[in-house]
């Protein structure tokens, strides 16, 4: 248990890190800007209970609004993240549900089932968070398709991430 | 209330989630600029057409005060045309006037919403910058000076009223030229103060206050009030005047926005004049 919540935290912690130190000064012809850090939602244990993946959802949300001044963009987007997440889990849930102790991961659960739950989350969240930054629906094109485009660049980005720990069975980042 | 708390128990995710959306958005409108701005429009827009269907009903009751009101703005106007005047000159009569050039357009507007009890008071009116409305433009009634334009959306903008804290309308006794500040201290919507005119200046009850279009918001000559009383402040030996206002902000309905062609020639002349912090 306490490796567990240790695991998340310090997964958290670099996440953050990654993203306000790396990714967000990478702008690829002003389209494309990953948000990588979903992958603490994203990879919190199956079990974790729906109000306290809310409330990790803000203070991830609020840590990178916090680091890019923009208080509340993030917050709203990872809180509906937060939200979502369990209704996806719960969707593609295998027949006989998630056995007790898998993670949601690519070595638990295949490429094919880490994808399609990635990619979901990360394109919603994504929409959203495009959408309340430009808090208009006047350049819905636009806005759309900078949110596609860069939600498959995040969702690369995931997958890489996810291979750090795969090799490494016990310890994931 | 056992019923209630089942309810909220059973739905607290999404009630948590939805608590946590809105403190989310109330961050993200208060603390960025630019979201600040697009919400304050978006609420105009909304606020602005739900008043207006309010007032498309409720018009029809002042019809009769409007007409008369009207028919009186009429009157004022048809003594003012040429032909009402007897032609004394016999010199100089020009037939194509070029020495005049028209710098004021007026823009009739409807006031859908507008509030005279709050210390700081707005008028909503039903033409924004898809009419040519913008910032700065002053508005005026059939009686009187109104307001400044503050705010505009496409089809609605905000007026700040002379009954506003910081309102300030360059003001000039009509018999003796002096000129002064007219301000609102957010007691009594029928009157104003004037001041910053000097007490050795002769005024008496009922002197005819105008607009000394000094800024370029208002044309010159527009009636702004009548003096009511005075006081002297004895520390600087300055006037507080009460003014009439001529405008009665209470039933407020139709009003002009004043659009200026040579505002911002004035404006830039105003900040290039501005000597330079030395």
């Amino acid at each position: 248990m306490f490796r567990i919540v240790a695991q998340n935290i310090i997964r958290f912690v670099l996440l953050v890190l990654l993203q306000v130190l790396v990714l967000n000064n990478i702008q690829l012809g002003g389209l494309i800007n990953p948000y990588a850090y979903v992958l603490v939602i994203l990879s919190l244990p199956i079990e974790t209970p729906r109000w306290l993946t809310l409330l990790i959802g803000v203070v991830l949300g609020l840590s990178i609004d916090v680091f890019t001044r923009t208080l509340g963009m993030h917050m709203t987007a990872t809180i509906f993240l937060a939200f979502l997440r369990p209704v996806v889990l719960q969707y593609m849930a295998p027949r006989d549900g998630y056995e007790y102790g898998t993670t949601a991961s690519i070595r638990d659960h295949g490429y094919l089932w880490y994808l399609t739950y990635a990619g979901i989350l990360i394109l919603l969240h994504h929409l959203f968070l495009f959408f309340v930054e430009a808090f208009e629906f006047e350049n819905f094109f636009r806005t759309g398709l900078k949110a596609i485009l860069s939600s498959l660049v995040t969702l690369v980005l995931v997958v890489i991430l996810q291979m750090f720990t795969v090799n490494r069975k016990q310890s994931q980042i | 209330m056992r019923n209630l708390l089942n309810f909220i128990f059973r739905f607290h995710v999404a009630f948590l989630f939805l608590l946590l959306e809105v403190l989310g958005f109330f961050l993200l409108i208060s603390y960025n600029n630019y979201h600040n701005i697009r919400a304050f429009s978006i609420t105009n827009e909304v606020s602005g057409e739900f008043y207006g269907q309010v007032n498309e009903a409720t018009s029809y009751l002042n019809l009769r005060d409007v007409n008369e009101q009207l028919s009186r703005e009429n009157a004022a106007l048809r003594e003012m045309v040429r032909s009402s005047y007897l032609d004394t000159s016999s010199l100089f009569k020009p037939v194509f006037d070029t020495a005049r050039v028209r710098v004021f357009e007026y823009l009739p507007a409807e006031v859908i919403n507008g509030s005279v009890n709050k210390r700081n008071n707005y008028l909503i009116i039903d033409r924004g910058s898809s009419s040519g409305v913008k910032r700065e433009m002053g508005v005026i009634s059939p009686n009187g000076v109104a307001g400044v334009v503050v705010d505009v959306s496409p089809n609605y903008a905000s007026v700040m009223s002379l009954l506003h804290g910081r309102s300030q309308v360059s003001t000039v006794i009509e018999k003796n030229g002096f000129f002064g500040l007219l301000k609102w201290d957010g007691s009594d919507p029928k009157y104003a103060t004037l001041v910053d005119i000097p007490a050795h200046v002769d005024i008496a009850e009922g002197d005819t206050l105008l607009t000394r279009g000094a800024s370029g918001i208002f044309p010159k000559n527009q009636l702004v009030g009548t003096i009511e009383s005075w006081e002297i402040n004895q520390s600087n030996r300055f006037y507080e005047i009460k003014v009439n206002l001529a405008t009665d902000f209470r039933r407020l309905q139709h009003v002009h926005v004043v659009k200026n062609s040579k505002k911002q020639e004035i404006d830039t002349l105003i900040q290039n004049t501005t000597e330079p912090d030395v």
